[in-house]
């Protein structure tokens, strides 16, 4: 009986110093003390049937036993509920991250962006990177002679593309896209207006790579057409995503800016939003950015989309989303957007 | 491009009687070109170093005591004295000269970058400042040095007794040289706009936009040149590509100094002096925007001259004597025997002026725009005239432009007229734009009378008629020099930038209010990207375009289904990607260090035939197929496509099956239990380990294994909207953990049908726990550890059930697989 007693003293106290909750201890508890079908409990039950002798020699020894464990479960239970840094807290740590996926972050900019639009009412086409000349210059009222469509600026394609389209463009020969530009006409010639569209995606220039300049970035295009747009309501638009994308107040100022789908067509430029006009580098201490392309839609798009003369109006603007995102996180080179190094990933 | 404030105000009245850069800086780039900057057109006696050279005036002159050329100068600056040790040959008592003191900048000879003077001891002789050579500071060709030891003597300039109050005084206000600037305009901002890209056209330009302004250029009145002789034959082949030729034959001292003042305002634009004839063409391109070229007559055989295209094998050594060859699409000048020039860019070295030159044929013309671009773009030059040839001029230039320089060369290299060749195939079609007021008022909004247009049209020089006295329609002609001016919307954008861009009212869009109907492939993609994020994937963007070397290494055969580049830039960008893997791969090449790399892409994928967005995985790990099978399923799962797999191996045919280790891949179908076969489109990915091979090759350690998924598929067979929720049962799963002996041949997916067909519609989900290979099971065997839940939706499944079930399990695992169960 002694032994059976010392053991269950042994168990309960080891089992006691392992424990690391509450609820452990609890538990412990119930096993070896509880009032039903416990260890100890189950032996001071079974007591009453011994021997006087015995129960004099057994029952002091148990009754010990019992404030012994009790004292030992009390001191631990203090010990937890008061947990010190020495055993084991230690809130100076550094944390420890689980694995996490984050989004590119010209994608991150570019969602921002795209679901400004979406507010305003803009549905959303990405549309093809390898276009035709077709859809990319001649219905943009770039004419074949314009140093645009030069081979110093644009990525033609020698293989034949044999894709369905509602033209036949078999004759013309295929670019990778200048500009999201290209999504013009191809909108206005299956959707009916009022129409408010924007364009985000992947553009290419054939240029040297440098610190500024990447053979591809990325742009957003957008456009509105109706019976009556006018240079007001396109100066409205600028000024009312650009104000919610910096989430301050800006000024858009239109300067004359040549773009040969849009007439009159504007360069235009956001008053600094990184020193208030103060003057920065950045602004180059002229208190403006320059932002966007934009203009009213020149007629030739709208006769090339086949839509009759003077019907409609609308205006269009581009934002070099890539500049956006090197301005917005400070980045001084482009050439980190295609790097995929971890260690500029990982910052964002 | 640079232009003179100097040589504008020229043709300018102000009411300062000089142009205010900082208010062109503002009116200008809001209303017209974008002036970039400006600057003081002597930057070294401007701003702060600049104050510091000052006039002075010499009051002794001593022999350096150990060096013959050297001489010790005693200066005043009307305060103090200075001790200045000199080189100049010219150095006299009582002379006035350009005193640098410490502190200001110089340039050494007029070249490289500028040097701030400090005390210095020269040749054992303190120095405290430098006496000044024009070139020096700058002022090299307003005063042209008399010989190359000479420093700048300015004692002829002040004469006058005040001469006193100037010692000390700035330099640049001394010669009252202050308000001369040079002006950067962007060229980009102007590409259409051919008549601004000359001081004269600027000038108009500046007179309509800048309040206070007015041009002096009524209509220039020039020396008419008199009748001479046809003593030059002209032959046009096409007139289109050459619409205007004339040709001045003429006598001239081509010996003479060319005059300071055009020698330093070519300076200013950043044009260096040649020869007086070179540099007065020169001139007459930065003041009239005309470009010309002169002839040495000696030269031009049978003084002929025929404007046609190159012909074939032709080509020409062109002046600073590089020999291009010249394609058939190039304009070229050429005499009987051989191509003197290529039109509109640069003439030969052969036919180029030399002191030698008697006489010269002046060419004065009009080449067509396109032709011009393409001419300089095939020799590889750009030129000033090229510049402004490819922007479009007018043919009625080539007049002017041949008057004024006639002017100027008879007045600075005694030029006589021999003879004059006209060719003129331009027609006289003044075109008219007819509009109307409420056309205005639609596109921008602003309401303006007809008297207000006609105001602002008439700064730019355009005839406005209105024909009815309350008439709406206007009816404008454009002047001459904006052949820009085409159509109405050209004149709204006129109207709008004299009116002044910040008078349009701002004004809210108001119109009907639809649901957008966005791209479904776009809002898919940015879900997709979505969960990848949160499934712990890092997005990566590559280049759409790669090479062959990447296309080897990656072990891709052919090159069949590529489209490719006409004009890459470089070897690596040849071709566009017909997967993302490979670009991908170079991803994890890059991030070889990292602890982890699970990287995705959703980029387009193009083939002639077909661009479509493409979803690439990318894992690197030693369980990366699993892990990349858990992504995969568990994006199919999200979209709600019902798929199955398929292991597919070399017997397939397909170029890419080196870049797949063990040449096999599973590949991912749309589940349709009606039609057996799976159609080409119903082809939702593949899923493959990356060749060890292709690893070593592109210096990748680990494991790495990859997926590719259509877009555009998983979207057409996926049912998200149908989504419904599935019953919860109210019976709990039970947990069954089998440890299964197998051969080592035998694949996991035949167990797993087995399993699935025993546990039927109570299977909840199976598992791979474990797979061991090693010491404490046969060589030829492996095991595999499954968890199997099993849960009912009708009853709690008592232990005995469980036990039979694995029990007939285990039988038929047995039979089919060989399996036994592994003891623990
Ligand atoms: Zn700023």
């Amino acid at each position: 009986m002694k032994d059976i007693v010392q053991k269950i003293e042994a168990e309960a106290l080891a089992a006691i110093t392992a424990a690391t909750s509450l609820i452990d201890l609890q538990d412990i508890r119930v096993r070896v003390l509880g009032r039903k079908d416990s260890a100890l409990g189950n032996l001071l039950k079974q007591l009453k049937d011994l021997s006087a002798d015995v129960k004099r020699e057994v029952g002091p020894l148990l009754n010990s036993t019992r404030d012994g464990i009790e004292a030992a479960l009390q001191t631990k239970t203090t010990a937890l509920e008061e947990a010190t840094e020495a055993e084991g807290l230690d809130l100076t740590l550094p944390g420890i991250t689980p694995s996490r996926g984050a989004l590119h972050p010209m994608t991150q900019v570019m969602n921002e962006m795209v679901d400004i639009f979406r507010e305003f009412g803009f549905m959303v086409h990405e549309g093809p990177e390898l276009d035709s000349e077709y859809y990319n210059f001649e219905t943009l009222n770039i004419p074949k002679t314009h140093p645009a469509r030069d081979i110093q600026d644009t990525f033609f394609v020698n293989t034949p593309i044999t894709r369905p389209e509602k033209h036949d463009l078999t004759d013309g020969k295929w670019v990778m896209r200048t500009h999201t530009s290209n999504m013009q006409v191809r909108i206005l010639e299956e959707h009916e207006p009022p129409l408010r569209c924007i364009v985000p995606g992947r553009v290419f220039r054939n240029e040297a790579t440098d610190a500024t300049h990447d053979h591809t970035f990325y742009q957003l295009e957008g456009f509105v057409v109706d019976k009556n747009m006018n240079v007001g309501q396109l100066l409205w638009m600028l000024q009312e995503v650009l104000r919610a994308f910096y989430k301050k107040d800006v000024t858009v100022r239109l300067r004359p800016g040549y773009f040969p789908f849009v007439e009159p067509g504007y360069e235009a430029d956001m008053s600094c939003v990184f020193c208030d006009q103060k003057g920065c580098r950045i602004c180059k201490h002229t208190g403006w950015i320059e932002m966007v392309g934009s203009g009213m839609i020149h007629p030739e798009v709208f006769k090339a989309a086949g839509y009759k003369e003077g019907e409609y109006t609308g205006f269009a603007f581009g934002l070099g989303m890539s500049r956006i995102a090197m301005l917005k996180y400070g980045m001084n080179d482009i050439r980190l957007m295609h790097e995929n190094s971890f260690e500029f990933l990982n910052q964002f | 491009m640079l232009y003179s404030t100097q040589l504008l105000n020229q043709f300018l009245e102000t009411q300062t009687g000089s142009l205010d850069p900082e208010a062109l800086m503002r009116d200008l780039t809001t209303a017209s070109v974008e002036l970039e900057g400006f600057e003081s057109a002597f930057p070294l006696l401007a701003g702060a170093p600049g104050e510091k050279i000052v006039l002075a005036r010499i009051t002794a002159v001593s022999k350096h005591p150990d060096a013959d050329r050297l001489n010790i100068c005693t200066v005043f600056d009307g305060l103090r004295e200075y001790q200045v040790v000199c080189g100049g040959s010219n150095v006299v008592p009582d002379m006035l000269i350009a005193f640098a003191m410490v502190g200001a900048e110089v340039k050494w000879h007029g070249e490289g970058d500028p040097i701030v003077l400090t005390p210095a001891k020269i040749r054992g002789v303190e120095s405290e400042g430098m006496i000044c050579a024009a070139e020096e500071i700058g002022l090299g060709a307003l005063y042209p040095a008399t010989d190359e030891r000479a420093v700048l003597d300015l004692t002829d300039a002040f004469q006058n007794p005040s001469v006193e109050e100037w010692l000390g005084k700035p330099l640049l206000h001394v010669l009252g040289l202050s308000d001369q600037y040079v002006l950067d305009i962007d060229n980009k901002s102007m590409t259409h706009r051919s008549d601004l890209f000359s001081h004269v056209g600027m000038a108009q330009e500046i007179a309509a936009c800048l309040p206070n302004v007015v041009t002096r250029l009524k209509s220039p009145l020039l020396k008419r040149m008199k009748e001479a002789p046809e003593t030059i034959t002209v032959t046009i082949d096409d007139p289109a590509l050459c619409l205007r030729y004339m040709a001045l034959e003429l006598a001239v001292d081509a010996t003479k100094e060319t005059p300071a003042f055009i020698v330093e305002r070519l300076r200013q634009c950043g044009i260096k002096s040649i020869n007086v004839i070179v540099d007065i063409g020169n001139y007459v391109m930065i003041e009239y925007g005309q470009p010309m070229h002169a002839f040495d007559e000696q030269k031009i055989h049978n003084n002929t001259l025929h404007v046609r295209l190159a012909k074939t094998g032709e080509s020409i050594e062109l002046l600073g004597k590089q020999t291009k060859q010249l394609s058939t699409e190039t304009l070229v000048i050429a005499d009987d025997e051989k191509v003197l020039a290529v039109a509109g860019v640069m003439g030969g070295e052969h036919s180029g002026i030399t002191t030698n030159t008697k006489r010269i044929v002046l060419e004065v013309a009009t080449f067509d725009a396109v032709t011009v671009r393409k001419g300089a773009q095939q020799i590889g030059v750009r030129t000033d005239s090229s510049l402004r040839y490819e922007k479009g001029l007018p043919e009625e230039l080539v007049t002017l432009g041949s008057q004024r320089a006639f002017e100027l060369l008879e007045d600075f290299a005694d030029a006589q007229l021999i003879g004059m060749t006209s060719v003129n195939h331009a027609t006289d079609d003044k075109k008219e734009i007819v509009m109307s007021l409420e056309m205005i008022t639609r596109t921008t909004g602003l309401q303006l009378s007809a008297k207000e247009v006609k105001a602002l049209l008439g700064r730019l020089q355009c005839k406005v008629v209105t024909p009815r006295v309350y008439g709406t329609e206007l009816r404008i002609t454009p002047p001459w020099f904006r052949r820009d001016l085409n159509i109405p919307e050209d004149i709204i954008e006129e109207i709008v930038r004299l009116y002044g861009i910040q008078n349009i009212p701002v004004q809210p869009i108001i119109g009907e209010v639809t649901i957008p109907q966005s791209e479904a492939e776009y809002t898919a993609g940015r879900r997709i990207k979505d969960e990848l994020t949160a499934l712990g994937l890092q997005e990566v963007l590559t280049y759409s375009f790669y090479g062959t070397e990447l296309m080897k290494t990656v072990g891709y055969e052919q090159n069949g289904e590529h489209v490719e580049i006409q004009n890459p830039l470089s070897e690596d960008l040849r071709y566009l990607r017909v997967s993302l893997i490979p670009r991908m791969l170079e991803v994890v090449k890059r991030n070889d260090s990292a602890p982890r790399v699970d990287i995705f892409e959703v980029g387009h994928v193009y083939t002639p035939s077909n661009e479509a967005r493409q979803i690439g995985v990318v894992v690197r790990d030693v369980d990366a197929v699993r892990i990349v099978r858990g992504i995969v399923e568990s994006l199919l799962a999200q979209e709600s496509v019902p798929f199955v797999t398929e292991k597919i191996a070399a017997t397939v045919d397909c170029p890419f099956w080196n870049l797949y280790q063990g040449k096999q891949a599973l590949r991912y179908a749309v589940d349709n239990p009606n039609n057996g076969d799976v159609a080409p489109d119903a082809v939702l990915g593949t899923l493959g380990s990356v060749s060890p091979k292709v690893l070593q090759r592109m210096g990748i350690s680990g494991t790495v294994a990859f997926a590719t998924l259509s877009l555009p598929n998983m979207l057409k067979y996926g049912a998200r909207e149908q989504k419904g929720l599935a019953a919860i049962s109210p019976y709990p799963a039970v947990d069954i953990d089998v440890s299964l002996l197998l051969g080592n041949d035998v694949a996991w997916g035949d167990v797993e049908q087995v399993i699935r067909s025993h546990a039927g519609d109570q299977l909840k989900s199976l598992s791979v726990v474990d797979v061991y290979r090693g010491e404490r099971v046969d060589s030829d065997k492996k095991s595999v550890t499954c968890r199997i839940v099993l849960q009912s939706q009708s009853e709690t499944l008592e232990m005995k059930t469980i036990e039979l079930w694995r029990e007939s399990l285990m039988r038929d695992l047995h039979t089919e697989f060989g399996a036994v169960l592994r003891d623990k």
